[in-house]
């Protein structure tokens, strides 16, 4: 008994000597600072790194804003399925009191904020994806319906028929298959957004919209897409989190064309284009409202105006003629302007249509054969 | 049972507990420094990790509430593991039905309304327990009746619950303005006083204190403790005495699901405050290592979910001031596992020292790590 306890004294000072060589890279920052010129001090949390999609983008963004902006940052990963834990971190930073805005990137988040918020009224919050409502809390996020507007205006164009021989279809059927995850207001907000830009320059074509009811769902998926592509569907797409592994697996399958809404799941070879939501965007806004001071409580959507929403067309095998490229270019300038406002509900989708509608054979662009 | 040595504790017992005390400090010791070791693999200091780590959980008086808040959860699913196992069965299905008492927790919570808040929050807290208790049940039945594994069924088991906690929480009792699979929030009643303010520890961490000692009496000074230690430790040898090992089977199942859903439970009515899902993912599995720590017996169990909650609590400050990655700490807890659960490595090193001290009686060799690849 005596010599473990030995062993064990001896294992620890062994682990000392090793100790002392390495020191830990510390990210805090330096709290002695010069008087009068105070810089920003932002924690920033998010998901784990390293799933080359949603978090490496929020982080990327943090990057940018870095250089753009003078702020000091601290971050951390926390795993957002998990409240309690997401709760702890967001509460130390909370408790550490000498940050500028705290701001967390997920969905998912808002209940464990909202907790450490109602501790601690005079910390400012700034949450990317979540949504809530309290008066030290801000609130950033994207337009659901812009997001897949310009790929519905791209595909409205493709379903016309006049570009065959850059997009190859297999049939003149006007259809395209769109699958979501859940019947929720923001689900459905995003299906008509990409409905109404298809209808925009194509009133005629037809939209499969079916609801696979899960994220995390590709079999499902597959089945519907394969389904609607036996039909005549030759554009599939939807917004249905993992399932999109299915639908581009029934396109590969069928020789259709996919959009996804994540860079992550996009197929260069097989992609019409991906209906961006650009998280870097969000969190160089989030920082902007903490560095210039424009932090305002509330939910704060954006869209196209603000780059946050966009279409994404590079590293896509296929090339679109300038035309096309001109049209997607009237279409955002009009959303920038104002002139253009996307509906955010299907039942709105009829009203919406019949009231506008964009001629594209105008900028030369081929509606038909 | 001897009335009148009430607590008493021979010679052979105070040897036998040290014995588990020492297994168990050495198992927790050499899990740290070999993670120590990985952690300086990784180009990270190991001292100045551990130290910012314990100075993080004990820096004041919010976070000494974090050790125990993250204390909570293992403690029960602990305890549930700990009670089980003393009959030699491996409830793995802790995971399972702590979801479930968590799921039931918030169900109840959210859709009674009309009862004050004492009443509310114990008659959630039932509810979650009895279905826990229920499902314990069932496995126990599956492996008296049917002869099933009830490593392999609670196993399984945990998959339908998980799912079906993931199907609830996606459909039916989804939250109306929410992006995720969550339910409601539960009505204030239900909810559990915090012990600190500006914390996350409620009362549920004080309701696991009285469940873990009253288990521990039980376990140590009543007749049906007595007889869940024989059927334990020889169930052959107590059924020639007429302890039914089946009924014993019953019992302990029934008693750890329903401390493992009321931990669930109390997770919603204290920090999450409504189901969502993933939730309570890992409390269940981490409580074999926290039972494993406690030498299976309830006031073990109380100190190492408490040493969990430092090292739990600490990570948060690691992630949160620190590059080095906090999941460490789940080594941690995987490799007190691995020697907890094969003792023999440490007997056997000890046995060697012995050895060598006959051989050469000066000599102390300086670095004598047991070595982690020796999981028998």
């Amino acid at each position: 008994m005596k010599k473990l306890v030995m062993i064990v004294l001896a294992l620890m000072l062994t682990l000392g000597v090793f100790a002392c060589s390495t020191p830990a890279a510390n990210n805090t920052p330096a709290s002695n600072e010069p008087e009068g010129k105070k810089t920003v001090k932002i924690a920033y949390t998010s998901g784990k790194k390293g799933d080359n999609g949603y978090n490496d983008e929020a982080w990327q963004g943090l990057m940018e804003a870095k250089e753009m902006y003078d702020f000091e940052y601290v971050s951390a990963e926390v795993d957002n399925t998990d409240p309690v834990a997401t709760e702890a971190l967001i509460r130390g930073y909370a408790e550490d009191g000498v940050y500028d805005a705290i701001i967390s990137v997920g969905t998912g988040i808002d209940t464990p904020t909202m907790a450490v918020a109602k501790d601690y009224p005079d910390q400012k919050f700034i949450l990317i994806d979540s949504y809530c409502d309290a008066p030290n809390i801000m609130c950033i996020g994207a337009i659901s319906a812009e997001q897949a507007f310009l790929s519905g205006v791209l595909s409205g164009i493709i379903t016309a028929g006049g570009y065959t021989d850059v997009v190859k279809m297999s049939n003149d059927t006007p259809l395209i298959s769109y699958c979501i995850g859940m019947d929720n207001p923001d689900q459905r907000a995003g299906a008509s957004g990409y409905m109404a830009g298809v209808k925009y320059v194509n009133p005629d074509v037809e939209i499969r919209y079916t609801v696979i009811g899960g994220f995390a769902d590709p079999v499902t998926a597959k089945e519907v897409t394969s389904n609607n592509i036996a039909l005549g569907a030759d554009i599939c797409t939807g917004n249905c989190g993992a399932g999109a592994l299915g639908i581009l697996e029934a396109c590969k399958e069928n020789g259709a064309y996919f959009i996804s809404t994540s860079p992550s799941t996009t197929d260069y070879d097989f992609s019409l284009c991906t209906s961006l939501k650009l998280t870097n965007v969000g969190v160089r806004l989030a920082v902007q409202a903490a560095v210039e001071n424009k932090f305002e409580a509330g939910t704060h959507r954006n869209g196209i105006a603000s780059g946050y929403c966009e279409i994404g067309l590079d590293g896509i095998a296929l090339q679109y003629p300038q035309e096309i490229l001109d049209c997607l270019e009237a279409v955002r300038q009009s959303i920038k302007d104002g002139k253009l406002v996307t509906p955010d509900d299907l039942t709105q989708i009829d009203s919406w249509v019949a009231a506008n509608h964009l001629d594209a054979t105008q900028f030369g662009v081929k509606m038909g054969k | 049972m001897n009335k009148k040595k009430f607590f008493h504790i021979s010679r052979e017992q105070w040897k036998r507990a040290l014995n588990k005390v020492m297994v168990s400090a050495v198992s927790f010791i050499a899990s740290i420094v070999i993670v120590g070791i990985v952690i300086w693999i990784s180009g990270y200091s190991p001292i100045e990790t551990y130290v910012s780590m314990v100075k993080g959980a004990f820096r004041s008086q919010t976070s000494i509430a974090l050790v125990f808040s993250e204390a909570t959860p293992l403690l029960f699913t602990g305890l549930a593991f700990a009670i089980a196992f003393r009959v030699r069965l491996v409830n793995v299905g802790i995971e399972g039905q702590m979801m479930m008492g968590a799921l039931v927790g918030a169900i109840v919570g959210h859709f009674v309304t009309f009862l004050p808040h004492i009443p509310h929050v114990f008659f959630t807290m039932l509810i979650a327990g009895l279905t826990g208790m229920v499902i314990a049940l069932f496995i126990g039945f599956l492996k008296v009746k049917l002869g099933a594994n009830e490593v392999i069924i609670s196993m399984m088991l945990n998959s339908i619950f998980t799912y079906i906690g993931s199907y609830l929480a996606n459909g039916p009792l989804r939250a109306k303005v929410t992006g995720v699979a969550q339910t409601e929030i539960i009505q204030e009643t239900a909810l559990l006083s915090k012990l600190v303010p500006k914390s996350q520890l409620t009362t549920g961490y004080l309701i696991g204190l009285f469940i873990a000692i009253v288990l521990a009496f039980i376990l140590d000074q009543t007749v049906l403790g007595y007889k869940i230690r024989i059927a334990g430790n020889n169930r052959i040898a107590g059924e020639t005495y007429g302890i039914k090992a089946t009924k014993l089977y019953y019992i302990a199942f029934m008693i750890s699901g329903f401390v493992a859903a009321l931990g669930g439970s109390i997770m919603t009515q204290g920090p999450i405050t409504r189901f969502s899902d993933g939730a309570v993912a890992g409390y269940g599995f981490q409580g074999i290592s926290v039972a494993a720590l406690g030498a299976y017996n309830p006031l073990g169990v109380i100190f190492s979910s408490f040493l969990y909650g430092v090292l739990r609590a600490g990570s948060y400050t690691v992630n949160r001031t620190t590059n080095i990655p906090y999941e460490f700490v789940d080594v941690i807890q995987v490799m007190v596992v691995v020697f907890v659960s094969a003792p023999q490595i440490i007997f056997s090193v000890k046995k060697w020292f012995k050895k060598r001290k006959t051989a050469k009686p000066k000599h102390l060799p300086d670095s004598p790590a047991p070595a982690p690849d020796q999981n028998q």
